[in-house]
């Protein structure tokens, strides 16, 4: 049992939650608290079409995710306010030309397309040393640039129209904003894949939504339930032989289902 | 005489294709106290949406502060019908307070003045107390003085209620517009309130918008009448006697 922890994929496991966990409380709390799943989901879905693209070209395949999660996240970010009610149908097209671009470009690449599989639903016991540095490059600015605009995006996510009546730049902040969701996207891609980052993302900060009265206690608690679910379904995967990204996802569902259970029963 | 800051000449104003307001003219000036009055969908909101910039006349001019509303309506404090507001967001009062802080501002941290100047607008607010707690946490008329002390903390000269009683317990009612008049000695107060009962006992002067006009009554004497149907307030007597059409 011991033993595990000498083997470097396992390590570079450990490492990875750890750096996940961080970027996952800060952005998933802003997510859950602004109720953002949707766009979410559609910046995750059209980073896939990013990544077929590295891949048709040969490209490291997250370089791909990268550019493409952060053009989607632009155009929202610009559109928003024009679109506010076309919103819902522009983020499921978003979400679908993503998928299709993406399975469109791994159709047209010759060989093997067994990384696929791993893309949409992850693999943290892969991550090897040139992913755990873009992990920790992403986890860097994320929270460096969260640190900095906090109170920015405190007063625009809580009350919009009073944030422009006080001539704040409101869709720099939301531009700003949503390329930290994208950049997040990414780097939880390798992990729990882009089909089941969304759980990842609202769970553990719907959890610690519970039981905090601030945005950045939320985020601290959110981060830790993150790495508690990270690190026992590393382990776990490990252990019984399982798909770890399913495992993380299922732990964190568990929490919230607690959560509730322990808040009703106050 | 008092300085003009805010002046709205023949301003029109179009939803959806309808015409919610039609030549409107109003004028306020400094230590000007204004009651504005109206039936529902009278266009009252979306006159201080105008003042604020938040939406742009078909026609017409708007000066706020000598200047165009974008750039004046930084010096204008705003209380909003909290629309969009989620009651439940984790963020205390003071944090809310503090916003107003963020004036022009990409991003900043907090410096000793804003903290002093958020103490002082919740002090006022006689909120000191209520300063770690949560929205859902308090009563609807401590809800209003949290986003009243919000305007107040960045040292407004005109302050913009939207319907501040909203939820607000009845028994309190007179207790808020008794702190608005306290606040009047030092701004300027726009106020929009559909208890005309209430308002006229405090206000200085009543404006009424019904869509296609307001007319602007001073207590005493007529400070402007515009528009074919006009619009008598009597000081002594709060009735408001309506000519033309006027759904309650």
């Amino acid at each position: 049992m011991i033993e595990i922890f000498s083997y470097a994929f396992f390590q570079n496991a450990l490492i990875a939650s750890f750096l996940a966990s961080i970027a996952c409380g800060i952005i998933g709390s802003i997510i859950v608290v602004k109720r953002m799943s949707l766009i979410t989901g559609s910046i995750s879905h059209s980073a896939f079409g990013g990544l077929g693209l590295s891949y048709f070209l040969g490209f490291p395949a997250l370089l791909g995710a990268v550019f493409f999660s952060l053009i989607s996240a632009s155009f929202i970010a610009l559109i928003r306010k024009k679109a506010l009610n076309k919103m819902d149908v522009l983020l499921s097209a978003l979400w679908a030309i993503g998928m299709s671009l993406g399975l469109i470009f791994i159709f047209l690449t010759p060989g093997y397309s067994g990384d696929l599989f791993t893309y949409l639903f992850g693999n943290i016991l892969l991550i090897n040393s040139f992913d755990l540095i873009l992990v920790f490059i992403l986890d860097l600015i994320i929270v460096l640039v969260s640190i900095v605009f906090f109170n920015s995006f405190l007063t625009v996510i809580f009350d919009e129209e009073y944030a422009e009546t006080k001539n704040m730049p409101v869709t720099l902040i939301y531009l700003i904003l949503f390329s930290l969701i994208a950049l997040t996207i990414v780097l939880l891609i390798k992990i729990v894949g882009i089909v089941l980052l969304i759980a990842l993302l609202s769970l553990p900060a719907a959890t610690a939504q519970l039981f905090t009265k601030t945005l950045k206690k939320m985020m601290i608690f959110a981060s830790i339930i993150t790495l508690i679910s990270a690190l026992s379904g590393v382990m776990l995967a490990f252990l019984f032989n399982f798909p770890p990204g399913p495992i993380i996802v299922l732990i964190t569902a568990i929490f919230y289902l607690a959560g509730i259970a322990i808040k009703s029963v106050k | 005489m008092n300085k003009e800051i805010v002046s709205i000449e023949n301003i029109s104003f179009n939803y959806s294709g309808e015409k919610l307001l039609e030549n409107v003219s109003l004028k306020i000036y400094e230590k000007d106290f204004v009651g504005i009055v109206g039936p529902n969908g009278g266009g009252k909101t979306t006159l201080l949406k105008l003042i604020l910039g938040l939406l742009k006349p078909v026609k017409g001019k708007i000066t706020v502060f000598n200047s165009t509303p974008l750039k004046g309506r930084t010096k204008i404090g705003y209380l909003s019908q909290h629309e969009y507001i989620d009651f439940d967001f984790p963020v205390t009062v003071k944090e809310i307070v503090l916003m107003s802080r963020m004036q022009n501002k990409l991003f900043k941290n907090y410096s000793e003045q804003d903290l002093i100047a958020a103490e002082n607008a919740l002090n006022k607010m006689k909120l000191l107390e209520m300063k770690g707690k949560k929205l859902n946490e308090l009563s609807g008329g401590e809800k209003q003085r949290v986003f009243i002390a919000r305007a107040l903390a960045s040292n407004p000269e005109l302050l913009v209620l939207d319907e501040p009683l909203n939820n607000v317990d009845i028994f309190i009612q007179k207790d808020l517009y008794e702190l608005l008049v306290e606040l009047n000695k030092e701004m300027a107060i726009i106020v929009v309130d559909h208890n005309t009962e209430m308002l006229s006992k405090y206000v200085k002067e009543i404006a009424c918008v019904n869509k296609c006009m307001i007319n602007s009554v001073d207590y005493h004497k007529i400070k402007k009448i515009s528009g074919e149907n006009s619009v008598i307030i009597s000081g002594e007597n709060p009735e408001i006697k309506f000519s033309g059409e006027l759904i309650d």
